[in-house]
């Protein structure tokens, strides 16, 4: 893949992955920073990108993977901080206050992960079922399944307001 | 079938996660209008929120942050170093500049944001090797200062042997 073509097909996804960076992360900054080291290593695999049929579906699975990564590093970083009786507010707490956010964003950021990025990426992003199974490496009746349980809370959550 | 049973079906399924795509833009626009029934009113922030969402951006112009991957520090004389490193970039052919885009190992790359983070990288990279490098030359200065006193006794013979044909004459 040359430069032109990376332009085309990797760099076009920037929102796309940014978005899906926040929704995962719960952190603008933290964001910008995956977004970079994603641009960053696919750069460096360029060569290897034009065997890939999904690019869509293989850069947007990619972002998962790294976000959560992430996640799993910073859950480890946080229990060593525990240990020395170091407290960090929650993110979600962090990313409701940022952005002002609106009462649905709230419901939304306190889902569980999955349901959150099956969420958005169905409502936001505008994804068939069997693309987001290829994205979050499930079965296109689990993404239903997430969809639905994510929906509900927020139905259940609304209506209780 | 009324307006407002369409919507409440549509909802129902919308919320079992059984809509098709066309059903859910049908929803959207729906709640995007001016002419909402009062039983729906609960659930438009949720369908603006999805579209505030969907408008935003990742910036043109990203504030600068450290990425994982190139925090590298440079604790020994940074401004020099980086200079001496994008001297010899630039010397060997590495990293060429020329207006909006930037070559790099022989490809031309138009976007700067991608350009700067790689360019940087090996500016790092090049930093680092050079302060590895700095290493042995301190080591080598500390040698040399050990070996100080041993060259002065040279300088010491000389003014013994000096101050013996002085006496000897």
């Amino acid at each position: 893949m040359n430069t032109k073509q990376f332009n085309n097909r990797i760099l076009k996804h920037a929102d796309r992955i940014y978005r899906l960076a926040k929704s995962i992360l719960c952190d603008e900054h933290a964001a910008l920073d995956a977004v970079q080291d994603l641009n960053l290593k696919l750069w460096e695999k360029r060569s290897e990108l034009d065997k890939i049929e999904n690019i869509t579906g293989f850069v947007l699975r990619s972002m998962r993977n790294l976000c959560l990564d992430k996640l799993r590093r910073k859950h480890i970083e946080n229990e060593l901080q525990d240990d020395l009786e170091y407290s960090e507010s929650d993110p979600y707490s962090k990313l409701e206050k940022k952005d002002m956010a609106t009462q649905a964003t709230t419901l939304i950021n306190r889902l569980p992960e999955l349901q959150r990025t099956v969420i958005r990426m169905r409502d936001v992003e505008g994804f068939e079922l069997n693309e987001i199974a290829e994205i979050t490496l499930l079965t296109e009746n689990a993404v239903r399944v997430n969809l639905s349980r994510a929906r509900q809370k927020i139905r259940e959550q609304l209506l209780e307001n | 079938m009324k307006k407002t049973e369409k919507i409440n079906r549509l909802l129902d399924l919308y919320f079992a996660g059984e809509t098709t795509i066309t059903q859910e833009n049908e929803l959207k626009k729906y709640f995007a209008s001016n002419d909402i029934d009062a039983e729906h009113k609960v659930y438009r922030q949720l369908f603006e929120t999805f579209e505030t969402e969907k408008s935003e951006k990742y910036p043109k112009n990203p504030p600068e942050i450290k990425t994982s991957s190139i925090r590298k520090k440079i604790f020994v004389l940074p401004v020099i170093s980086t200079a001496i490193a994008a001297s010899i970039l630039l010397m060997t052919g590495i990293f060429q500049t020329d207006g909006s885009y930037v070559i790099i190992n022989g490809n031309r790359i138009n976007d700067s944001e991608l350009a700067l983070q790689i360019a940087q990288a090996k500016i790092d990279k090049i930093s680092a090797s050079l302060e590895s490098s700095m290493k042995h030359v301190k080591s080598m200065n500390k040698i040399d200062k050990s070996l100080q006193p041993l060259q002065k006794v040279e300088y010491i013979k000389t003014k013994i042997q000096h101050t013996f044909e002085k006496i000897k004459h």
